[in-house]
C-alpha cells in the first residue's frame, strides 16, 4: 500500500485548512482579532495591542491547542475501535470508555473527601488523566474480554452500553453522597471544557497523547491486516493478542487524557473516523490515520469556535456543540451514500 | 511413482477446546499430503472438514498431536514463518470494504514488508504478475465493496497467491458461486499446482466437481479421515460409504451421484 499523488495534494489541502480552522479559532471569541493581529502576535508581539496578546497568548492559543489534541485524539481512540471491532458504530463514547473515564474522575473528585489518599491528589491535573485512564482501562479490558466470547458486533456495542450504564449508575451513587462543592466541580467537569488549561497541563497531555499516537502509529501494519478480520491478519503473521494489547491500550491514553482534561465529549471519537472515511474514500489506515488527526483537529477548532459565541460574553459547553453540529453532518453524508462505509 | 509429501500428520486430535473441557470432533488422524497437488476435502456436513483445515492452517489450535510442514513441526515456525509457508483463504464473510483490489492485493506481502508495511520493487512485481495472471487488470483500481462475488473470490484467492506460499488452504472456496465461477476457481487452483507448483487443500460440497479436477481426496467420516487417489477413491466405491443414503447411490462409471 503505497501513497499517490492524489493522497499527497489531499494532505496538502487537509494541512492548510488546518492552519486556516486554527487562525480562525484564535481570531474568534468575545473580542474579535483579526487575522494579522494573531499572525503578528507570533512574530511581531510589539506591532499589535497588549491586551490582544495577552488574550491569544495566555488563552486562546493553549485553548487551539487543546482543541486539536482533544479531536485528534478522540478520533483515532475512534478509528482504532472501529478496525478492532469491525464496526462503523463503535467509538469511545459508544463503547463506554468515555463513562469509564467519567467513573475515574468522579472517584476522585467525589470520593476524595470520605477517602483521605485521593484528597491531596485532587489538587494535581495528572492524578485526573491517571484515574480517567485507569477508568477507561478498566472498561475497555471488560468490553475485549466479553467480545472474546461473543462474536457479534452489535452484542459488543450492547456489551458497551451496559458498562457505561453500570458506571453512570456508580457516579450518581457517588454523587448522592458528595458534598455541593464536589458536585459542582463533577458537573462542570462534565459540560467539556477546552480552555482553562495551563501551559503545565497542556505539556502533560501532550506527553500522554504522544505515546498514544505512536502506539497507534506503530500498528498500522497491523491495522490494515485487521481490516480482512482476524483470521486473515493472523494468516498474514500478525500476533493478534500482542495487537489486541497495545490498541487497548493506546485507546486508554488517548481517551483517558482527553477526557480528564476536557471532560467527557461525545461524537467526536465516532464520527471522526466516518467523515475522514467519507471524504478520503478509503479505510486504508495510511491514509485514514493522518486524515483522522487532520479532520479531527479542524471539526474541534471549528466547534470551539462555535461555543465561544463570536462577539458574545457566553461560551457554550462544547460537549453540547460537537453533538449538535456534528450529528447532522453525519446524517446527511449518510443519506448521500445510503451506505456506511466500512 | 512415489510423490513428496508436504503436509503429514502424526495422531493428530482435532475439535474444540474450552478453558474446562476438550472437545475432540476426530481423533488420531494420519494422512500425507502430497507435495505439488490439488487435495479436495470431502464429508458430510459437521463432519469436521472445515474444522480439520482450520487446525492445518494454524486457524485453530490442535487438541493433541503433532502435523509437519516441510518436515518441520507447525508449532516451531515463528507467526512470520509460518505466513510465508501456508496461506489461508476462507468464505467470504467481509462486507463493504473500502479499500481498492490493488490495495487489498497487496495485503498478502505483510509478512515480507518492513513495519510500515512499504512495498520494495520485489514486492510490486510479484503483485502486477498476481494481477496480470488473475486477469484482475480492469478491477485494480475499484474498490472491494463494489464487487460481485465471483470477483471477490478471484482477489482473495489472488490474496493469498502474493504471498508466495508453498501450501494454500482454502475453506469452501467455491461456495456463493454461480456454476460458471465454481468452475472457473477449481480450474484456477488446478493450474496453480501444475504450472506454479503450488500445493492446494480446499473443502468442498461440489463432490462430482472435485472427483474431476483434484488429484487425491481426503475423505472425512464420523471419526475418521482418510486420503486417497481420486482414481481410488471412486474405483473402490468409498464414495457410497462416505455419503451413506438409502435415496443416493454413487455411479462409478459416470462419476456422478444418482437418485434412487
Amino acid at each position: 500500500m503505497n501513497l499517490t499523488k492524489k493522497h499527497i495534494y489531499w494532505f496538502l489541502i487537509l494541512n492548510i485548512v488546518v492552519l486556516m480552522a486554527f487562525l480562525l479559532n484564535l481570531s474568534s471569541g468575545s473580542v474579535t482579532i483579526t487575522f494579522s493581529e494573531v499572525i503578528d502576535s507570533f512574530i511581531n508581539p510589539t506591532a499589535i495591542k497588549e491586551s490582544h496578546y495577552l488574550i491569544i497568548r495566555a488563552y486562546r492559543f493553549p485553548k487551539a491547542i487543546t482543541a486539536v489534541l482533544v479531536g485528534s485524539g478522540l478520533g483515532v481512540a475512534g478509528l482504532l475501535m472501529q478496525t478492532f471491532f469491525r464496526n462503523p458504530l463503535a467509538g469511545p463514547y459508544v463503547l463506554g470508555l468515555s463513562s469509564g473515564a467519567s467513573l475515574g474522575v468522579a472517584l476522585l473528585v467525589l470520593g476524595s473527601s470520605s477517602i483521605n489518599m485521593l484528597s491531596h491528589l485532587t489538587n494535581h491535573k495528572w492524578s485526573y488523566a491517571l484515574f480517567s485512564s485507569l477508568g477507561c482501562l478498566l472498561v475497555l479490558a471488560g468490553v475485549m474480554l466479553i467480545s472474546q466470547k461473543v462474536k457479534n458486533t452489535n452484542s459488543i456495542l450492547i456489551v458497551g452500553l451496559m458498562f457505561s450504564s453500570i458506571a453512570s449508575a456508580i457516579v450518581s451513587i457517588l454523587s448522592f453522597f458528595a458534598s455541593q462543592s464536589e458536585l459542582q466541580q463533577y458537573v462542570f467537569w462534565g459540560f467539556g471544557n477546552l480552555g482553562n488549561l495551563s501551559w503545565q497541563e497542556i505539556y502533560w497531555f501532550a506527553l500522554i497523547y504522544s505515546l498514544g499516537i505512536s502506539i497507534a502509529f506503530f500498528s498500522i501494519k497491523a491495522l490494515n491486516g485487521l481490516l480482512l478480520g482476524e483470521s486473515y491478519a493472523k494468516s498474514l503473521g500478525h500476533n493478534i493478542q500482542l495487537n489486541r494489547i497495545l490498541i487497548i491500550v493506546a485507546t486508554s491514553l488517548l481517551t483517558g487524557v482527553v477526557t480528564a482534561f476536557s471532560g467527557p465529549i461525545a461524537f467526536i471519537g465516532l464520527a471522526i473516523p466516518y467523515l475522514s472515511r467519507q471524504i478520503f474514500n478509503t479505510s486504508n489506515h495510511k491514509i485514514i490515520f493522518p486524515g483522522v488527526i487532520g479532520i479531527g483537529s479542524i471539526v474541534m477548532l471549528l466547534c470551539d469556535c462555535i461555543a465561544q459565541l463570536p462577539n458574545n460574553e457566553l461560551i457554550l459547553p462544547i460537549n453540547a456543540i460537537t453533538a449538535i453540529v456534528g450529528a447532522p453532518v453525519v446524517i446527511i453524508l449518510l443519506l448521500k451514500s445510503r451506505k456506511i462505509n466500512f | 511413482m512415489k510423490a513428496k509429501n508436504i503436509i503429514s500428520t502424526k495422531s493428530l486430535s482435532i475439535g474444540y477446546s474450552s478453558k474446562r473441557n476438550k472437545h475432540a470432533l476426530i481423533k488420531n488422524i494420519n494422512i500425507n499430503i502430497p507435495k505439488g497437488k490439488l487435495t479436495a476435502v470431502i464429508g458430510l456436513n459437521g463432519a469436521g472438514k472445515s474444522t480439520f483445515i482450520k487446525t492445518l492452517a494454524k486457524q485453530l489450535p490442535k487438541l493433541s498431536g503433532d502435523f509437519y510442514v516441510n518436515n518441520k513441526n507447525a508449532t516451531l515456525y515463528s507467526n512470520n514463518d509460518w505466513a510465508k509457508t501456508v496461506s489461508w483463504v476462507q468464505t467470504n464473510t467481509e462486507t463493504a470494504l473500502n479499500i481498492t483490489v490493488e490495495e487489498y492485493i497487496s495485503l498478502g506481502r505483510q509478512p515480507y514488508t518492513n513495519w510500515f508495511d512499504q512495498l520494495a520493487s520485489t514486492d510490486i512485481n510479484i503483485i502486477n504478475t498476481v494481477i496480470k495472471n488473475a486477469d484482475l487488470k480492469e478491477l485494480r483500481k475499484k474498490n472491494c465493496n463494489e464487487l460481485s462475488d465471483g470477483q471477490l473470490q478471484r482477489v482473495t484467492i489472488a490474496r493469498a497467491l502474493v504471498q508466495d506460499t508453498e501450501v494454500i488452504i482454502l475453506d469452501e472456496p467455491t461456495t456463493h458461486l454461480d456454476i460458471i465461477n465454481k468452475i472457473n476457481t477449481l480450474n484456477l487452483l488446478k493450474e496453480l499446482c501444475e504450472i506454479h507448483g503450488k500445493t492446494i487443500v480446499f473443502t468442498t460440497h461440489e463432490i462430482e466437481f472435485a472427483l474431476q479436477t483434484a488429484d487425491c481426496i481426503v475423505g472425512i467420516s464420523k471419526n475418521n479421515v482418510f486420503m486417497n487417489s481420486t482414481k481410488t477413491f471412486i474405483n473402490k466405491g468409498i464414495l457410497n460409504q462416505l455419503f451413506e443414503s438409502e435415496n443416493l447411490m454413487f455411479n462409478k462409471e459416470s462419476g456422478r451421484f444418482i437418485i434412487k
